[in-house]
């Protein structure tokens, strides 16, 4: 195959690649720049009241169930210095000495659990659609360095931006 | 352009196939089946290692990021175990907390040897030095109380390693 044709084929399949992967880069960037910064799929919500001292297990169900109807209750565990209560979506804590009651719950963010959960690879089957993604985006790199000609391509001023590209993370690596 | 569109349409119909239809972390049943405890699995785990357990526990902490374990707390709250998302388990979802599990899974050991322990030692100790006295000084008492303990128990058992038993999951259901 002559070089022209070459070329020719590479922008064909770089272009409709890169139409079909737009969505998937798009998962993988966004949960890339959440990950980055501890972002994730789950927001807490932090409670803290103080009720009544001295409760024992039953009492303090009770008053759960008057007061927090809203929020099941499934179990008390009493332990040496406090209770650890296990609500639905949390956890929590009462302090008979204090009455501290302390719990929290913990909410889903659809789509950020959505893009993380790709991005994780926790989804059965993605395993191998992630792979093909992988190829291709060693393919995006490759081909791109032969898609243009004259004084912007690889043999151009390209050459001195591809190496720019290889420094960086080196620089950052080792000097950082 | 025909011949690329065609080879996209092929990979993704084998990805497709290669997709079984399975139950996720959503898919879950209520299950009233009788299990022994986490801490009866504990007791047992010695005698256990590379084995198929089956047990439940009460969810006390869901990995944040990536949901690919949990840890269950035993119906006295003594004890508690990590358990590995594995087999049909794509991941655990922080809602589960507070929630009790009945898990099926294979229990596996980390021993954590004598090297381990100095190391672990040497690490905290160099830490404590770098952090604020106050905070560091705090955290470093816990974790050195740790390796203390673990170091005792090795000692009363006559044993040359410190064992942190967990669980690879293959399946869970929702008891409560």
């Amino acid at each position: 195959m002559d070089k022209k044709k070459l070329r020719k084929w590479l922008r064909y399949i770089h272009r409709d690649l890169g139409y079909f992967f737009v969505g998937i880069i798009l998962i993988y960037g966004v949960s890339g720049v959440l990950l980055n910064h501890k972002m994730t799929a789950y927001s807490t919500t932090h409670h803290q009241i103080v009720i009544n001292q001295g409760l024992d297990k039953d009492e303090l169900a009770s008053y759960w169930k008057k007061n927090h109807a809203d929020l099941s209750l499934k179990n008390i565990i009493v332990r040496s210095n406090d209770y650890q209560l296990f609500v639905d979506g949390g956890v929590g804590s009462y302090q008979p000495s204090s009455g501290q009651l302390t719990y929290e719950t913990y909410q889903r963010n659809a789509i950020i659990d959505f893009v993380h959960r790709l991005h994780y690879n926790t989804v059965k089957g993605w395993k191998y659609m992630a792979d093909f993604f992988a190829v291709s985006l060693i393919f995006f790199a490759v081909s791109g360095l032969f898609l243009s000609k004259g004084k912007k391509s690889i043999k151009g001023r390209g050459k001195w931006i591809l190496l720019a590209g290889f420094l960086v993370p080196v620089i950052i690596f080792y000097f950082s | 352009m025909k011949n690329s569109i065609v080879l996209m349409m092929s990979i993704l119909l084998l990805v497709a196939c290669g997709q079984k239809k399975s139950s996720s972390s959503e898919n879950v049943t209520v299950q009233k089946t009788e299990v022994i405890d986490v801490a009866q699995v504990l007791d047992k785990a010695e005698n256990s290692i590379d084995k198929e357990v089956v047990f439940k526990g009460w969810v006390s902490h869901v990995c944040k990021h990536s949901g690919r374990r949990c840890f269950l707390k035993s119906e006295d709250g003594s004890v508690s175990i990590r358990v590995e998302a594995g087999g049909q388990i794509n991941g655990f979802n922080k809602e589960l907390t507070g929630s009790q599990l009945r898990v099926v899974g294979v229990m596996k050991v980390k021993k954590l040897d004598e090297q381990y322990l100095d190391e672990w030692q040497a690490k905290v100790e160099a830490a404590h030095k770098h952090e604020d006295v106050e905070e560091g000084g705090e955290h470093c008492s816990a974790e050195m109380d740790n390796i203390n303990e673990m170091r005792e128990w090795m000692k009363k058992n006559g044993k040359d390693y410190y064992p942190i038993y967990f669980v690879n999951g293959t399946d869970y259901s929702i008891l409560n």
